[in-house]
């Protein structure tokens, strides 16, 4: 299914709805305590995040994240127990880590320390991903500015293609 | 792909697919060690203890600022080896364009062939007709003694004239920036169409 706001396959977001997830985020990272709280695409595309660490490759971390998900969901059908609003744990010495899916589109980490109850964290990230399925839904007269009057035109393929060539270093 | 508008950024992923051994890693790991570190991200690989893809590998690439916009390209692969069918349906789901990694070894052409139609099976059950959807062909390890023609494999995986085409050695280097330059002129011209398409 394609959804409103989306091209094929891909997530679209207008600034309105970048605001408001934004918002969701600092105020699950705040109250959660969290390490990190990262927003990203079920197809491995970073959005967004905060939190206290400021150390990590978020575009890496991403993609892992959104792999994660899309292996979990996929052993949960194997095993016949599809469910909807999957959630991973994982509970380490130091850290909790939460990863949950955010709407169709989208997947949530949140990292936090093992000293914040899991409990808390758990209603947190559920509460936030409920949010943010929201904020992305289609809705009607919500409709994506028209990119392609700010597409360069036909030339903009030529232009991609040199870009690669130029970072090409021997 | 996914668009930002405040941000004027656009992200596309990129999958390298193909047999095992067949070069979809070296691909990789050329476009790693050939783009200065402030451009690219790390190379992630998950890999198993033999040194083989587990689930895929991830590089992405920055391409600066292109007529105010600023466009990423996420690039992966698939694991290769037969097992890890369900593996590379999931590192597919997604994609934006495919770059097709084949063995020129005559004893491999079969497995080029089994990994063309299990590619093409995948796109579809994701609703896409590999007809009109970005992908490029690359035809690693020219440089082996008894590789296959180009016309020979053209005809055992049923490509027309026009699918493009690239002979690589990657191990050298060959051909890894002209495939990746040819799926992104691909990819972009697709996006536009896909975005017109959308806004009318």
């Amino acid at each position: 299914m394609v959804e409103q706001g989306d091209v094929a396959s891909g997530l679209v977001l207008i600034p309105l709805q970048e605001k408001a997830l934004e918002a969701v985020l600092v105020s699950l990272a705040a109250k959660s305590s969290a390490a990190l709280a990262l927003l990203a695409t079920r197809t491995g595309h970073y959005i967004a995040s905060r939190g206290s660490r400021h150390d990590v490759d978020t575009a890496a971390l991403a993609s892992l994240v959104a792999a994660d998900l899309a292996a979990s969901t996929q052993i949960t059908d194997l095993v016949d127990t599809s469910e909807a609003h999957t959630m991973i744990l994982r509970e380490g010495e130091r850290y909790t880590m939460l990863i949950a899916e955010a709407g169709a589109s989208m997947v949530l980490l949140v990292v936090a320390s093992r000293d914040v109850p899991l409990g808390w964290i758990r209603m947190l990230v559920q509460g936030a991903a409920q949010r943010m399925a929201e904020i992305t839904r289609p809705a009607p007269g919500r409709h994506a500015p028209a990119m392609a009057s700010v597409l360069p035109g036909g030339e903009f393929a030529d232009l991609v293609g040199q870009a690669i060539d130029d970072l090409w270093t021997d | 792909m996914y668009i930002n508008y405040a941000r004027r950024e656009i992200t596309v992923k990129v999958v390298y697919y193909g047999p095992a051994l067949g070069g979809k890693t070296t691909n990789l790991i050329q476009i790693h060690d050939h783009v200065a570190g402030s451009q690219r991200s790390e190379l992630i690989s998950l890999k198993t203890a033999e040194d083989r893809t587990l689930f895929f590998d991830f590089l992405e690439l920055q391409l600066g600022k292109i007529g105010g916009l600023t466009p990423r390209a996420q690039l992966y692969t698939v694991p290769g080896q037969a097992r890890y069918e369900a593996s590379r349906r999931l590192v597919l789901r997604g994609a934006d364009g495919v770059v097709f990694v084949a063995d020129s070894q005559p004893d491999r052409q079969e497995e080029n062939l089994e990994s063309w139609l299990g590619m093409r099976r995948h796109l579809s059950s994701y609703g896409i007709d590999s007809q009109g959807f970005p992908l490029v062909v690359q035809l690693n390890k020219r440089d082996l003694p008894g590789a296959v023609g180009v016309d020979v494999f053209r005809s055992t995986l049923s490509l027309n004239g026009d699918a493009p085409l690239f002979e690589a050695v990657a191990v050298d280097g060959r051909g890894v920036r002209e495939s990746l330059r040819a799926i992104m002129e691909r990819v972009v011209v697709r996006l536009r169409r896909e975005i017109s398409a959308s806004a009318a």
